[in-house]
């Protein structure tokens, strides 16, 4: 549907204000007033309502302060609690700062945006201009001629009386609307667009590749360490390598070496045994070994070694006591052998009890021994009463 | 020229009001006199409290004028003369700061010789805080304020018989020296009479933080006055919808202004926690002190600025007059938090005591502005800004 | 409806310009060729520009090593540049937020530059701060996303991280508002452009501004909501600037007063560089007709004003230090004046409180070239402020074993150099591409202070 418009420009601010409300008062449909500035009275002769955008502005900024307030509480309190220099988790006066800052964000940039929106500003907008110097230094006023009253000598009566500069009839024929965007349209951008993709697509799969290689690092920081890692090639040893061979009969911390046959005597290895136990554990060996005893013998052996376990009981062939002659004459180094790989009708424990435990175990055993021995001779109890062993003052 | 010059009010206070105020003025007094004699201890502080908040009312109204001047700023000049009467009510301030002196035994740690010569900072800053020094200081403030206040006032009001231009430029001659007198001697006085209240505590903000209440309580002074003029008919000519936009407006930044100050000075407290300043802020945060800290935010921030920041609140008579009462109020909390805390530490106690001196002072205050407000023209008729303040026709 | 204006008033664009004058006269730089004079300063500023980016080069790849920061000095060269250049953009919001605020309309004939200065300056700014990561690729770290570390969120307690909020709200703010106000102007200059190609630019980036009365309403309102929103801003950001230090307990860092003697501070730089940048605009670009000397005569009184502020603030730092009775304060103080970098102290005394009461007297106010002098010491003065604030400060704290000295590298004194190359190379393309007034609203105050309409003869 085509309108007919009728444009009357003016010179100056008075002419445009005037003009405009005699025009609204003798009833004319006003459809714009075009003015080079904001001039100030003409919204209210031009009878237009005050903007509504301080409401989104308000109701944007109080989105923005209340979301950020709580997104604040939430990751310092909530979502993983770090305690900073014992501020405490929630703390409000330190959030403040940062909530007024994005209320502020929320508030403006959205008030921006809902202006554009309402006003149908946008990038690569056509102005509905009706003249280009009224961005310049002449005002416009455009009136519908949306009826056959419509007297143009009248009007032109009535505005000439403001120092009209020149006036124009035309006839608005509607352009065929194009949505906002509508340039994503275009074939050349589709095709465009759908080309740059295949190409992307296709060199994704045409180039080589090698998988073995690490990609590049851009900008790698403390990726690569200044000194050699472990492992890396260093040209300053003869054998290129930068992982020296520690000298020989050299052990590793807290390794407990248990095979007889390849570390030595019995007594160096239950100095190295102990030589891993920090004092408190030295003082707390007994309970511990007596623990490991309970755990693991004394379902078979019994809690005095006399082969009368509860599994026994039940009917599984009893082990032959530990205080019998032939288990006294063992060594420490057998009886953890016997721990180790088992014997007869017992299985090997090596599986279920650590090395140092196993020394325990074979200490306890020793302790149960010297328990029989000493109710055994009763008149010559052993001297120290119940003088823990220890591998260094008893190698056997 | 076309200016539409409005026939000219005249003020005349009823007789009603002026007698009520009389008797609430001397009600006040009395409690304020008993209070001396039976309980120094209590009635000093308030005593302080009120002199400090009259005479903070006439250097706000001081300061707006000064303003007004230096900015070339022509909307306000129509009701100028409220702002002119408060500052003439100066002498009622300073002479009851005068009065103030005489309980410096009874307000001032630093004045016992004996605490301060077992207290290694208190006999570090007895240079500057001993009562003869400090007596000096307090009649040099205010002879400086009352003399600068009374040349402006008074140049303003002899322009009305001839609209004598150079008048007006003598005047922003004075607001400069006003201003820049002020805001140095201001700064000292405010730590002088209320930061030596606590005299091991300080804090560099506090003349402004004090400055900030002041300005806010003499804007919402003005607009009540100006109002007040307005409903009685006096102002019905002169101010517009548009000037008391301008004063809510002001209030409304002035209110902020106050609560940012507040809070930099909380919260840089709070987060170095530095014992010997944080022992200030626990003060007010125990017991029931809490809710007068809370208080204090409410009435002289939250509130006003709540119901300020639409543009038609502002320009509404009755709301801008009830949030102009709320502020003035809330000056008063906001003085009772700075002086008070150290003198009854456990709770705040609002009793006789604390009311009698306030409404000794604000009663006077009252009649004084009023008197002053009769005796001279209600309009500064001579002054050359005063076409772009008058309502156009 | 017209105002009505006093006796006293002056109008504040002089010459009796028409509206089409007004039009002409803004646009008569972008539509005439280069002259020789712009190009030598074009490619002055591109080698200031390029020593910088040398040396931000250089550092990146040897590490921050390259600075003269040690220990006990940690904050220094940097952050000095960086509250320096932020401080210098707060006088384009003032312009355009506080001052419309306060209907002062001869802002009207600056804003638009001061604007742009206030993005440029914020740009300079952000280059410290980022570079003094170290590790600058990894800036993005201080956003606080949901992660693979965690989540390890941004420590929301750091005086840092608000300024990081801080910092990019007013740098995107200031877009925003500088943007809204360039619309009307380029749809002006689209109206006027002969070549096509110009036509296109201006009219895909005017957004199809038309001066349709409903528009210019709405955006009337949206100018006063922003410039409500601008003006707690601008005092919040440089509030928290001075939170980076005054949140901390060392002395001469650690005071309330810092806040609002910081804002001053910086509108009080800010202006001292409108100043500067406004007296060449006006002199080269021929604007004196619209930037008279009413205009300088009301940008130096601001100067007095926070120039001012900022001496009652110094006084009341050194008072109370003395005050206080704490030793530690009392020695930075006097530290500051009679130490080793007293020489620093009192170049800051001499150009932020000495220099500027010159301008008190109206006979140097409208001498042009003083001004412009006065201005240049300013400019330096306030960055010794914060030479003295944050490096003096730490050079001397609780702890005598640790005390050190501090001095600058030339890695260091090139990225300044480099950060204005970086200032002036924007502010020159800005001159030379877009509009330095804006010419909607010098329109709008025409008639201002006349007894007859604006734009008439």
């Amino acid at each position: 549907m085509s309108r007919r418009l009728l444009s009357a420009w003016f010179g100056g601010e008075r002419d445009i204000l005037a003009a405009t409300r005699a025009t609204r008062e003798a009833g004319y449909q006003i459809l714009d007033v075009y003015t080079p500035y904001a001039v100030h009275g003409l919204d209210n002769a031009a009878g237009l309502r005050p903007s509504r955008l301080p409401w989104v502005c308000f109701a944007l900024g109080l989105t923005g302060a209340v979301a950020k307030l709580w997104y604040q509480i939430w990751t310092s309190a909530t979502s993983w609690a770090l305690n900073v220099g014992g501020k405490p988790f929630k703390s409000v006066p330190a959030f403040v700062p940062v909530t007024f800052e994005m209320m502020v964000l929320f508030a403006a940039v959205g008030t921006v945006v809902a202006f554009f929106i309402v006003s149908g500003l946008r990038p690569g907008r056509k102005p509905r201009h009706v003249y280009d110097r009224t961005t310049n230094d002449l005002f416009a006023l455009v009136l519908v001629q949306h009826d056959a009253g419509f007297d143009i000598a009248a009007v032109r009566d009535l505005l000439s009386r403001h120092n009209l500069v020149r006036l124009e009839e035309r006839i608005e024929v509607p352009e065929v609307k194009t949505a906002p965007g509508s340039f994503l349209l275009k074939p050349a951008l589709g095709w465009g667009l759908t080309g740059a993709l295949v190409i992307v697509v296709a060199l994704t799969y045409l180039l080589p590749r090698t998988f073995t290689e690490p990609n590049s690092e851009f900008l790698p920081g403390m990726v690569e360490s200044v000194p050699y890692d472990p492992l890396s090639a260093n040209t300053n040893f003869a054998d290129g390598m930068t992982l020296r061979t520690p000298p020989s009969g050299t052990i590793a911390r807290g390794h407990m070496p248990w095979d007889s046959s390849r570390a030595g005597t019995e007594a160096s290895l239950v100095a190295a045994y102990v030589s891993t136990l920090s004092p408190d554990q030295l003082s707390d060996r007994e309970a511990r070994a007596a623990s490991v005893f309970a755990t693991f013998c004394q379902p078979c052996h019994g809690p005095a070694g006399k082969g009368d376990g509860t599994i026994p009981a039940r009917g599984y062939p009893a082990p032959p006591s530990l205080d019998a002659t032939n288990a006294l004459k063992l060594t420490d180094g057998q009886i953890f052998n016997i721990l180790t790989y088992g014997r007869g009708n017992m299985p090997s424990l090596a599986g279920r009890i650590p090395v140092n435990e196993r020394w325990l175990a074979v200490q306890h055993v020793r302790r149960i021994q010297e328990i029989a021995t000493a109710a055994a001779t009763v008149a010559t109890p052993p001297a120290g009463g119940t003088a823990p062993l220890n591998g260094k003052e008893n190698p056997r | 020229m076309t200016t539409h010059k409005p026939g000219l009010p005249n003020f005349t206070p009823g007789k009603t009001t002026m007698r009520n105020l009389a008797v609430v003025a001397a009600a006040g007094g009395i409690v304020t006199l008993s209070g001396v004699i039976l309980d120094p201890a209590r009635i000093w502080p308030n005593i302080l409290l009120a002199a400090y908040y009259v005479a903070g009312l006439s250097l706000a109204a001081g300061v707006f004028i000064a303003l007004q001047y230096i900015s070339n700023a022509g909307w306000s000049v129509a009701f100028r003369r409220v702002p002119e009467a408060i500052a003439s009510a100066f002498p009622l301030g300073a002479a009851m700061l005068l009065v103030v002196l005489a309980g410096i035994p009874e307000l001032y740690e630093w004045s016992h010789a004996d605490v301060v010569a077992t207290d290694h900072i208190l006999s570090a800053k007895a240079p500057w805080l001993n009562v003869p020094f400090f007596v000096v200081r307090t009649v040099v403030y205010l002879a400086l304020w009352g003399w600068l206040l009374y040349k402006i006032t008074s140049t303003s009001r002899r322009q009305d018989a001839d609209g004598d231009l150079r008048l007006t430029g003598a005047n922003k001659r004075h607001s400069v020296v006003y201003i820049v007198t002020f805001a140095f001697t201001f700064t000292l006085a405010s730590m002088d009479w209320i930061m030596s209240l606590e005299p091991h505590w300080y804090s560099t903000i506090f003349g402004i933080y004090n400055f900030s209440g002041l300005f806010q309580s003499g804007l919402a002074a003005i607009a009540i006055l100006a109002i007040l003029l307005r409903r009685s008919g006096h102002f019905r000519q002169v101010l517009t919808d548009l000037h008391l936009l301008n004063l809510g407006k002001l209030i409304f930044a002035f209110s902020t202004f106050w609560m940012y100050i507040w809070f930099s000075q909380y919260l840089l407290i709070w987060y170095a926690n530095i014992p010997e300043e944080v022992v200030y802020m626990i003060r007010r945060q125990e017991g029931s002190w809490l809710i007068f800290t809370v208080v204090n935010v409410v009435f002289n921030w939250l509130i006003p600025f709540i119901v300020l920041l639409p543009r038609w609140t502002k320009r509404n008579e009755g709301l801008l007059l009830k949030i102009c009462i709320i502020i003035m109020i809330g000056r008063w909390i906001d003085l009772f938090w700075m002086i008070l805390p150290p003198f009854i530490p456990s709770a705040p106690v609002v009793s006789l005591w604390e009311l009698g001196p306030p409404a000794f002072a604000i009663a006077l205050f009252f009649i004084i502005v009023f008197r002053t407000l009769s005796k001279h023209h209600l309009i500064p008729v001579g002054d050359p800004m005063l076409v772009e303040s008058l309502p156009h026709h | 409806m017209a105002e009505r204006y006093s006796i006293l008033r002056r109008p504040l664009i002089a010459g009796n310009k028409s509206f089409d004058e007004v039009t002409r006269d803004v646009c008569a730089p972008l539509e005439s060729k280069s002259t020789s004079a712009w190009w030598m300063t074009f490619a002055a500023a591109l080698a200031m520009l390029s020593v910088g980016a040398v040396a931000v080069g250089y550092q990146l790849k040897t590490g921050i090593g390259t600075w003269g920061l040690n220990n006990t000095v940690g904050w220094a060269f940097d952050i000095t540049n960086f509250v320096f250049w932020i401080g210098i953009g707060h006088a384009g919001t003032l312009i355009s937020a506080i001052l419309f605020l306060f209907n002062q309309k001869w802002r009207t004939s600056v804003n638009r530059s001061a604007e742009a200065m206030t993005l440029f300056a914020v740009m300079c700014a952000g280059i410290f701060p980022i570079i003094h990561m170290g590790r600058p690729w990894l800036a993005f770290w201080v956003i606080p996303y949901p992660n693979m570390r965690g989540p390890l969120w941004v420590n929301f307690r750091s005086p840092l991280v608000w300024d990081v909020f801080a910092i990019s709200t007013y740098f995107i703010v200031s877009l925003v508002f500088w943007y809204v106000g360039l619309i009307p102007d380029l749809a002006t200059i689209r109206d006027r452009a002969t070549s096509k190609i110009k036509r296109a630019i201006t009219g895909f980036f005017s957004f199809g501004w038309d001066g349709s009365n409903k528009t210019w309403l709405r955006y009337e309102t949206i100018y006063l909501l922003l410039a409500g929103l601008a003006t707690p801003l601008v005092v919040s950001v440089h509030t928290i600037v001075s939170w980076d230090f005054a949140t901390s307990v060392i002395p001469g860092w650690h005071t309330t007063i810092l806040p609002p003697y910081f804002v001053a501070g910086a509108v009080f730089s800010g202006f001292a560089m409108v100043l500067t940048l406004m007296l060449i605009v006006r002199k080269v670009l021929h604007f004196e007709d619209y930037i008279t000397l009413h205009h300088i005569g009301a940008m130096s009184k601001i100067i007095i004003a926070t120039g001012g502020i900022v001496a009652l603030a110094y006084a009341t730092e050194f008072f109370v230090a003395i005050y206080s009775g704490n030793d530690y304060e009392r020695f930075t103080f006097v530290n500051r004046a009679l130490g080793p970098y007293a020489w620093a102290y009192w170049i800051m005394v001499g150009c932020n409180v000495g220099v500027p009461q010159f301008l008190w007297s109206k006979k140097v106010r409208s001498n042009v070239a003083l001004v412009f002098a006065i201005s240049l010491l300013i400019n330096v003065g306030m960055w010794f402020e914060r030479f003295v604030i944050i490096t003096i400060s730490l050079t001397r704290d609780y702890l005598p074993a640790s005390w050190a000295d501090y001095s600058p590298t030339s890695v260091e004194i090139a990225t300044l150099v480099g950060s204005f190359g970086l200032f002036l190379t924007l502010f020159l393309l800005f001159a030379r591409f877009l509009p330095m007034i804006a010419i909607g609203e010098v329109k709008g105050v025409l008639g201002y202070g006349k007894q007859t309409e604006g734009g008439q003869r």
